[in-house]
Parts: C-alpha cells; structure tokens; sequence
C-alpha cells in the first residue's frame, strides 16, 4: 500500500532507539546463533505462562 | 470555512492517554473520552441509508463508497508505522511487511475466488471478478522477488506459515467475498484503490530506497506489483462493479460498505502486528537459514493457510502478534512458529534453532496427531488456555470488555445456523448428518439469549445497529466454509468448540463469579452467558460431542489433511478472543464505534 504524504496523525512520539540498531543486532543474533541471558529469561517465561495456563480461570466458545 | 465530512462509520485510533480516540473522517471527537448521546445519534442517524432512499443509482452508490474508501484510506494511513517508515525507522515493521504481504498476495486467487463462485448467474459482474482473480494469482512473485534480493530463499519463503494476523485477514477477505459477489469486488476495491495517488505511490517506494530501508532494486522490486496493477486498470474494477449491479438496495449497499470499513480496521490492526510482532525478525532467520539450507520443494501440498497444525499456546501467539521480548528470544519464537518442521535446517541457527526446537516440543500440538480425537482436541485448549482476554477479565475487568465479549459472542452464536447448515448441507454420511441436525435445533436459537441481555442494558447501542469486530468475521467465516468443503474436519473442529466448556472443569464457574466480584456492575450482560453455558451443560453438549467424534472416527477415516484444517479453528478462536481484548479494552468509546450503517427502514 503507498504512503500519503501528511496523512498522518502525528500524535506518536518518535521510537526510543532507531530501528536499524535494533534490526542489526537481531540479524548478528541470528547469524551467530547465540542467546543472551535475557532472552533464555523471556523463553522460560513464555513456557512457563503456557505451562502454568491449563489451569487459569477462563471462559468457553461454545455455540 | 466548516469542512463537510464523509459519510463514513467512526473509527477508533489510539490516544495518548491509552484509550481510543473516535475518529470520524479525520476528526476525533471527545479524545479519550466517548462521544455524547446526541453526537452519537446524529452519525448514526447519516448512516441510515434509508434516509437517503430505498434503492440507489450506480452514481449514487458510487458516490458512498468512494466516499467511505477515503476515510478508510485516512484511518489505514494514519497509521504510526507509516510515520516511521518516513523518518527512516521500521525497518522490522517493513521486513515483516515484505513478508506477510508475500502471504498475503500467495493466497489472492484462493480468497477472491469465492466472490466469482457465489455469482448466480454469468454476468458481467462474475466475468469481472474472474478476470480479476486470474490477473493477481501469481502476484507474490514481486514480494518473492524482493525477499530473495534480501537474501531469503524463495522455497523458505514459500515454506513459511502466515502470521495469525495475515490468517486473519485472508479469511476476513474470503468471507466477505463468499458472501456477495458485490462485497467481494468493493473489499478487493478499497485495496486497489490505495494506489490510486500514483505520486504518492512512486514517492513511497522511492522513500524506501533514499532512507535505506530496503534496496533500490528491492524496493523496485514490490513497485512492480503496483505497477502492474495500475497496468491492469484494476483500480477502477469497484466502479464497474456497481454500474454492473445498479440499482443497488439499501441492504445490500448497507452490508458492502459496513464490509469496506472491517476490511480497513483489519489492516490497521496487520500493521499494528508489523510494528510490534516478530515477522520482521523471521525475515533475519530466513536469511540465516538460507545460505545453509539444502533446496527446498517449492510449495507444500497443503497450502499454508489452509495447516493449522501444530495447534500453539496463546502465550506463544500473544508474544508473535505483540512480542515485546530480546532479539534473540524474539527470532526463537519466530522461527518455532513460522517454520516450525522446516527448522530440520536449523543447525544453522544455533542455540536459537535448539530453543525453537524446545518451544515446540513443550508448546506446540503434535504435528501429526495419533491419539484418539477426543484427546486430540483437547490439547488443542492451548490456544484459549491462558489467553490474554481472560486475565483481563478476571483481573481487571471494565463493563466496556464485559460488554464487548458478550457483544461479539452474540455475532459468533448467530453464526452457528448458517455453519452448521453448511455442514449439513456437505455432509454425506446420514448417522453424523442426524447429529449435526440435532445440533441445529438445539442451537439455532442461543444467540437471542445473550441479544435480549445486550439490548437490556441501559443506554446501550442495540446490538441490532453495530458491526462484528474484523476477526469474528474471519472466524465465523471459516467456520461457514470449512463445514462446506469439509464437513469431517469441521466436525473435528466443532468437537474443539465444544470440548472448550467442560463439565467437570470448576475454571468455568469460578470464571464468572470472579469476573462479577470486580465488577459487579457487569452481572447482568455475565447472567445471560453463563445462562447459555448452563443450557449446553443441561443439553449434554459435552456427551453428544464425544459421541460424535468417536462417531466420526469409527465409520470413516480421518486423514492428515482434515486435522490441518480443523485446526485452523483453535488459531482463529485466538484471533476472535484477541481481537475482542485489543479492541473492547479501550474503554466506553470502543462498543460507541461499533456503530454501522443501516437500512432499518428498508423494503
């Protein structure tokens, strides 16, 4: 889809750190293949949410 | 002078200070804040469209819908992202754009093909649409193109399973098609028309390259696609559509423009997934993969938005759409989830392919199931275990999310005369056809159970005037077409539906008895759900679905390809649950724009 040059709102605050830094270290994360500290944090929490999840309150979809 | 605005249905965009902003044609109304009775009453009342008249001339209907393509446009394009990609940033927003738009254009013949399907008749309108689809089929090769210039192997590419947001979109698009050949060529319209400012368009691609972004050869490489669209004259294919139809009545010009403004609130909520999801660091993995990776076959035999297996965890999900995590942990579940199998590469990844190897085995379904189904679809839970929607509820619930679920539930239970029909219809075994009968009558009616606690609520909007949210249509949707072109695998997936309340499980009550603990104000619209859950226990529900699951399995066998598509269902009952907690979390102002047009008064 094309941009629409003033289109825009202009109510967000530019990001904290510039895209390009961040792209740059995740391309060098990839290529080495390594994990920092914080990431095996970030994985252990996902699993430990999902794991801990069969048993949080919820509702249903049924019809 | 006083701007004239559009005739358009409001939209919600964000504000400031976290709640949506009602946002009509350019202007927001009471920021932060929700609009007030007599404000709310005077746009319904220039979406009637009775008020304007019974039936429309081709001008007239041509007129409205451009109309309500330019505030659409407007809303789609005041998009943060688009600021970024301005000011030289976004560049993972724009990668997972590259990426998803690929799957997004991979499926264009699948999901317009429904709109030329569904005409009665060879008409010009069906030649129209069939020409059309037949011009975009191949259409992913430019985005193809452009990946492969960034280093990513075409068969990778073509490997990779869409984004939930892109799945989302695809199937909005399908159902909308399916339901009206009309729908499908104004929806497929507000997207062609985006390229109608070609300055505009030739400026955006150029921007691309000037900033470094992309490329030059690679923006080039997508401007290709426009080009050619522009070539191909597509973006007048609306117009004719209406002056092939005219005159147009009321309703059937109320539904096409209310299906225009979902199509747009979806694309806004695809490039909120692009900003903040890990599309764009799957693009990193891609080009890691692919120095390394031996020559993959060029398409899998079942498309990717057809596979919705290995059903995952609604963590993993939420951390996809909105991951907020490392780099590192950000490419793992990017790669766990968009190539999951095809990670048998992945030694070219390092620590990052062994931990997507574990998240998948702790946090993915089996990719080929082997138990029985009932178990089967029980470890499919995972993807409504744990959701975000119910620790809102339980934990901060607002009469606004209250109302909306229940709002959106409403949509999905008046969905189940239409799909189970569907099922009905396709399904050639009379034993499992009698049950699915007995299905329909014990719940064709259930959605005027929640309707009459919707509608009681004081100062509410009639749940009669508002418009589902974009992924309850993508979801009812599938529901519709998977019973027509598979009826075992929407058995499957009705036993997941189903199999989601459970008799024995104390979750449910305790669900709602906490939820109306903290906010006491919402027990009314809570009566009348828990009220349709206590029905389907008293029904048996929970015993006819087992009944008919190991009915399914013990008179016909049940193979790989039926399981993927029933499993798409766990996927966009994520999608329903997740669309109604972005949405309806925003506060008072979220259930006001729900607001549609109309054709009450309608002959």
């Amino acid at each position: 889809m094309a941009d629409k040059p003033g289109s825009s709102q202009g109510s967000q605050p530019p990001a904290a750190k510039p895209q390009q830094a961040d792209l740059a270290a995740i391309k060098a994360r990839v290529r080495d293949g390594k994990l920092t500290q914080d990431d095996v944090k970030r994985l252990e929490k996902i699993v430990a949410s999902a794991e801990e999840a069969v048993r949080a309150l919820r509702g249903a979809i049924v019809e | 002078m006083t701007k004239v605005l559009r005739r358009t249905a409001p939209f919600l965009t964000p504000h400031q200070n976290g709640e949506g902003g009602f946002w009509l044609d350019g202007l927001t109304i009471a920021p932060g804040g929700a609009p007030g009775a007599e404000c709310v009453q005077r746009v319904a009342a220039t979406l009637d469209l009775t008020s304007l008249g019974q039936v429309f001339t081709a001008d007239a209907a041509v007129e409205l819908v451009g109309e309500q393509y330019g505030a659409c446009l407007e809303f789609i394009y005041s998009h943060p992202v688009w600021g970024e990609f301005r000011a030289g940033r976004g560049h993972g927003a724009l990668l997972g754009y590259l990426l998803e738009t690929r799957h997004y254009l991979h499926a264009a013949a699948s999901r317009m093909a429904p709109g030329a399907a569904g005409c009665y008749r060879d008409s010009p309108l069906t030649r129209l649409l069939t020409h059309h689809l037949l011009e975009e089929a191949d259409h992913a090769k430019y985005f193809e193109n452009a990946l492969s210039l960034l280093g990513c192997a075409p068969g990778l590419v073509r490997a990779c399973r869409p984004s939930p947001a892109t799945l989302e979109w695809i199937y909005l698009m399908r159902a909308f098609a399916a339901s009206d050949p009309l729908i499908a060529a104004l929806c497929s319209g507000l997207m062609e028309s985006s390229a109608a400012d070609r300055g505009s368009v030739r400026g955006w691609h150029e921007l691309l390259a000037e900033q470094g972004l992309l490329p030059p050869e690679a923006a080039q490489a997508i401007y290709d696609h426009v080009a050619i669209d522009i070539s191909l004259g597509h973006g007048r294919n609306w117009e004719e559509a209406i002056h092939h139809e005219a005159p147009i009545g009321a309703r059937r010009l109320r539904d096409s423009l209310n299906a225009i403004c979902a199509v747009s609130e979806m694309i806004v909520r695809w490039l909120d997934c692009l900003e903040r999801g890990v599309s764009g660091d799957t693009v990193s993995v891609l080009q890691a993969l692919s120095s390394s990776a031996e020559e993959l076959n060029e398409f899998p035999s079942l498309d990717q938005f057809f596979d919705g297996l290995p059903v995952w965890a609604a963590p993993v999900l939420n951390e996809l759409t909105r991951g907020s995590g490392p780099p590192g942990a950000r490419a793992t579940v990017g790669a766990a989830f968009h190539l999951d199998q095809r990670l048998a590469g992945g030694e070219a990844l390092g620590e990052i392919g062994a931990q997507a190897s574990e998240l998948i085995r702790r946090l993915a379904s089996a990719r080929r199931p082997s138990g029985d189904l009932e178990s089967t679809v029980r470890g499919w839970m995972r993807s409504i275990d744990g959701h975000r929607l119910w620790s809102e509820l339980t934990e901060r619930p607002t009469l606004s999310l209250v109302r909306g679920w229940l709002q959106e539930n409403y949509f999905y239970l008046a969905s189940a005369p239409v799909h189970v029909s569907s099922a009905v219809a396709a399904c050639t075994d009379p034993v499992v056809r009698g049950k699915l009968l007995d299905h329909l009558s014990e719940e064709h009616d259930h959605a005027s159970l929640l309707k009459d606690g919707l509608d009681s609520a004081p100062d509410c909007i009639p749940v009669g005037v508002c418009r589902p949210l974009p992924t309850t249509v993508a979801f009812t949707g599938y529901l519709r077409e998977l019973a027509a072109h598979d009826w075992k695998a929407y058995c499957v997936a009705l036993g997941y539906l189903q199999l989601s309340l459970s008799a024995a499980d104390t979750r449910h009550g305790d669900f709602y008895s906490t939820v109306t603990r903290l906010c006491p104000e919402s027990e009314p619209l809570l009566r009348a759900m828990r009220s349709h859950d206590s029905i389907d226990q008293d029904l048996g529900h929970q015993d006819d679905t087992v009944e008919l699951l190991s009915l399914l399995s013990a008179r016909h066998p049940v193979e790989q390809e039926t399981l993927a598509k029933a499993a798409v269902v766990p996927q966009l009952a994520w999608s329903f649950l997740d669309g109604i907690s972005a949405h309806y979390s925003r506060g008072p102002v979220a259930l006001i724009q729900r607001l549609g047009w109309t054709a009450d008064g309608a002959a």
